[in-house]
């Protein structure tokens, strides 16, 4: 994964670029890694069926090249971007590193980091950050999979750079009017990962173990890691 | 807020962010990967995929899904520039549609 990497997969982010409204538009069954036999073929995936047939029969693609993708695609998760925190809390070298160099950084954890530029922001006792893709989903991806649909929700996009304390309560996160809240508004160009702060009484874990406590919303600031049981 | 563009919503009024956890259907993440092969090999841009989704009306916009939306604004890129015939695709998606299966697609 590198030189090619520019080419083909910052695109993968920077596309979503709508709102996410579509919970209501059709059924979604919990099935989003195999072949959904158990839902009705909508007109949506009809559409897709046929054009991908269309797109195979002209010589424009393969199945094979859209399957090597999808496997591309699905290694993105919330546990890379948990790796990294976790990896940051213990080593301050990786830390600065990661700081400096979020794409190098994550190259040495095997994560292939594929959005044209990613900026790692780190939350501090002073000042909390809140990422948000106002005009579309642009997200980090290879670092944390899919973005979940409230990210992309109008709501969310329309709501987090006006009112973003109002926004984090509403997901559990109340901070004292000492702490500032910075929101950052991604794009096709740059994207954002938060590096939360490091949870007290965590002193003797293991970096597996932390990132266990690392949730996907805490790595664009609308959770705080959680605590060891 | 007359000029602005249909997907320019930072700052709007709105309501509560709904929390339901959607999962991709597995068609969804094909087509995804489909649309990142597409633009890998040339036959689209990222620029050119903006500009259809920001040319949809915003009646269209509102009303049609999110991965819909992406598969909509593709065809229409690839009709215009005589790739994929929507005609042909509008058969052939009824077609499919009609048969209610999903054998038989390549």
């Amino acid at each position: 994964m590198s030189a090619h990497d520019h080419d083909h997969d910052h695109d993968h982010d920077h596309d979503h670029d709508h709102d996410h409204d579509h919970a209501h538009d059709h059924g979604h069954a919990p099935h989003p890694t195999r072949e959904d036999d158990d839902v009705a073929l909508s007109p949506g995936e009809a559409k897709f069926l046929a054009l991908k047939g269309m797109l195979v029969e002209a010589g424009l693609l393969t199945g094979d090249e859209i399957m090597r993708r999808l496997e591309i695609n699905d290694r993105g998760s919330p546990h890379q971007g948990a790796r990294m925190v976790a990896r940051a809390w213990v080593d301050p070298d990786f830390k600065a590193r990661m700081m400096e160099d979020p794409k190098s950084a994550a190259r040495e954890l095997d994560i292939a980091v594929t959005e044209a530029k990613l900026t790692v922001i780190e939350n501090t006792l002073q000042t909390h950050n809140l990422v948000v893709c106002t005009l579309c989903s642009c997200y980090p991806r290879s670092l944390l999979g899919e973005p979940p649909a409230w990210y992309v929700s109008k709501a969310y996009r329309s709501r987090a750079v006006r009112e973003p304390r109002k926004v984090l309560r509403e997901f559990g996160l109340d901070f004292p009017e000492t702490v500032e809240v910075r929101v950052h508004d991604s794009n096709a160009d740059l994207r954002y990962m938060i590096m939360p702060l490091r949870p007290p009484g965590t002193e003797g874990l293991g970096e597996a173990e932390l990132a266990a406590l690392i949730s996907r919303d805490c790595l664009v600031g609308a959770a705080l890691p959680g605590t060891p049981a | 807020m007359a000029d602005r563009l249909i997907t320019d919503v930072g700052g709007l009024p709105a309501g509560e962010v709904p929390r339901e956890e959607v999962p991709q259907l597995y068609w969804e993440k094909l087509m995804i990967a489909m649309f990142n092969v597409l633009v890998a090999k040339g036959f689209l841009t990222l620029d050119e995929f903006r500009r259809a989704v920001e040319e949809m009306s915003p009646e269209t916009y509102r009303k049609t899904s999110f991965y819909n939306r992406r598969l909509d604004c593709i065809a229409r890129l690839l009709d215009e520039k005589g790739l994929i015939s929507a005609d042909v695709l509008a058969r052939r998606t009824d077609a499919i549609l009609a048969a209610g299966t999903r054998d038989h697609v390549g």
